[in-house]
């Protein structure tokens, strides 16, 4: 099973087998929290794929929130462990291939956590277009503070991106 | 007499160190004026994480207004204009110009840039070996943190105009978080043509955020920091709308001359998050979240996290 996970994450499973695969994974009592994560991973790539950089850092963080999640963090027994790093890595590297997989499978994979691995910017009563707002407002008004000019409107064009809503 | 040379060596090399600080703070002030005064054009790489940018960047000074252009050459071509203290974001991929106004820098007495040996309380400031930046022999400085509420920068300029060439912001452990750099750089007049939107925007599908805001006085601030922190001071405080049919947004700006802490409080929508505080990360700039009673206090910049969690934490409502 673990290897059929791994090729799945890797892209190298056909579409069709891999909606049965994901479909069996959900079910299968033991694996599904940890499938989970997988779910979670597959959703912040979704939804936001500019910000992968920070993701491994939200999952990891997430998981420390939730409570069932961060006790099988702390386990140190089992396959889930592993898991779990791979989970965390796979958002900071395998993003070609959980986005070229995921998307197929949106109307089928319920979304579980993904709200707690992004900015939950609804959830917290900020509009989506306002992260990338303040984001303008920060760098313009402390312009100010800045020595070097131009060089620090180059951060709010390119972080912008970074802030967009999906 | 042996202890006496010890005393005067030590005198001495106080006496010069102090001088280098000194020499070191002059050329930052030279490099702000020459970012404001110098017309020039170039190509600038922006490095945040693994992630690499490249962009376009003009700046003209004409019959005393100052005109400014970035344009990203990588992904969506967004674009910065600016017209003195107007500034519009142009996003492409949103269908969005954002136009928000800067107060003009005079309205900012309190900023530490007009008093830069207060720097010194909080950063070492030294001149260290030049270096070639973008075909110029330039200076360099480099600036380090005295405790852990901010990073270390350096900067590379241009030793006889005082133009920035590199920029580099370091994370805790001295690892750069943050370059911009430029690769290819002019100075000298620039065409008009240059500087305006190269974006289509004729579009009905695009949208035109014009932001208001405006500078609140000190008996009509609602929010206020409950225990300073070490070298911020409040720089700014504005009211602020994102667009009409947007909540009304307090925003103060805190700064120890070199970096700069925003603070936005809004109403929360009665759909409250589970979560009460979180932090992420923008790049560089950091952000934290946390909820006071009906409000959602939003704080970032370029600072460690840490420093974020303890300035957002000890916000509060004033006490009338």
């Amino acid at each position: 099973m673990k290897a059929k996970f791994s090729a799945l994450f890797d892209g190298e499973v056909d579409p069709r087998e891999a909606a049965a695969l994901l479909s069996a994974l959900r079910d299968h009592g033991e694996a599904r929290q940890s499938f989970h994560i997988y779910e979670m991973v597959g959703e912040a790539l979704r939804d936001d794929p500019p910000a992968v950089a920070d993701i491994a850092e939200r999952v990891m963080a997430s998981i420390q929130q939730e409570p069932d999640l961060a006790a099988m963090h702390r386990s140190h027994h089992g396959w889930r462990r592993p898991l779990l790093a791979v989970a965390a890595s796979l958002a900071g590297v395998a993003v070609v291939s959980a986005v070229a997989l995921l998307p197929q499978e949106r109307e089928a994979v319920p979304v579980v956590l993904a709200q707690k691995v992004l900015p939950a910017v609804v959830d917290s009563g900020l509009a989506a277009n306002d992260l990338q707002e303040f984001l303008i407002a920060h760098q313009t008004h402390s312009a100010a503070s800045y020595f070097g000019g131009s060089q620090h409107q180059v951060r709010t064009v390119s972080l912008v991106e970074q802030g967009r809503p999906r | 007499m042996r202890f006496l040379a010890a005393v005067v060596l030590c005198l001495l090399s106080f006496a010069s160190s102090a001088q280098s600080s000194e020499d070191a703070l002059q050329w930052l002030q030279k490099m702000a004026v020459a970012a404001e005064k110098l017309s020039y054009s170039g190509v600038v790489v922006y490095r945040s994480g693994n992630q690499t940018e490249t962009s376009r960047v003009m700046h003209a000074v004409e019959n005393g207004k100052e005109f400014e252009h970035i344009e990203v050459l990588d992904g969506s071509p967004r674009e910065m204009l600016r017209e003195n203290d107007e500034v519009k974001c142009v996003l492409p991929e949103n269908r969005l110009i954002v136009v928000e106004r800067r107060n003009s820098r005079r309205s900012f007495p309190a900023l530490p840039r007009e008093n830069l040996g207060s720097l010194t309380d909080y950063y070492v400031v030294r001149k260290v070996a030049p270096a070639r930046v973008a075909g110029v022999d330039s200076q360099s400085l480099r600036i380090e943190p005295k405790d852990e509420f901010r990073y270390g920068r350096q900067f590379w300029f241009d030793g006889v105009s005082g133009l920035l060439l590199k920029a580099s912001l370091f994370d805790e452990k001295g690892e750069p978080k943050e370059t911009f750099s430029f690769t290819e750089v002019r100075v000298g007049p620039i065409e008009r043509d240059a500087l305006k939107m190269h974006s289509n925007v004729q579009s009905s599908e695009w949208r035109i955020h014009t932001v208001r805001s405006s500078t609140t006085k000190a008996e009509d601030e609602l929010w206020t920091l409950r225990a300073p922190l070490p070298g911020f001071r409040l720089v700014s405080s504005m009211k602020r709308q994102n667009r009409p049919e947007a909540p009304e947004v307090w925003h103060l700006m805190y700064s120890d001359g070199l970096a700069a802490i925003s603070v936005f409080v809004q109403p929360r929508i009665a759909k409250a998050s589970r979560a009460e505080a979180d932090s992420f990360s923008l790049g560089a700039v950091g952000v934290y979240r946390r909820a006071v009673g009906d409000f959602q206090l939003l704080v970032m910049g370029d600072v460690p996290p840490q420093t974020l969690k303890r300035l957002g934490d000890n916000i509060e409502m004033k006490h009338k």
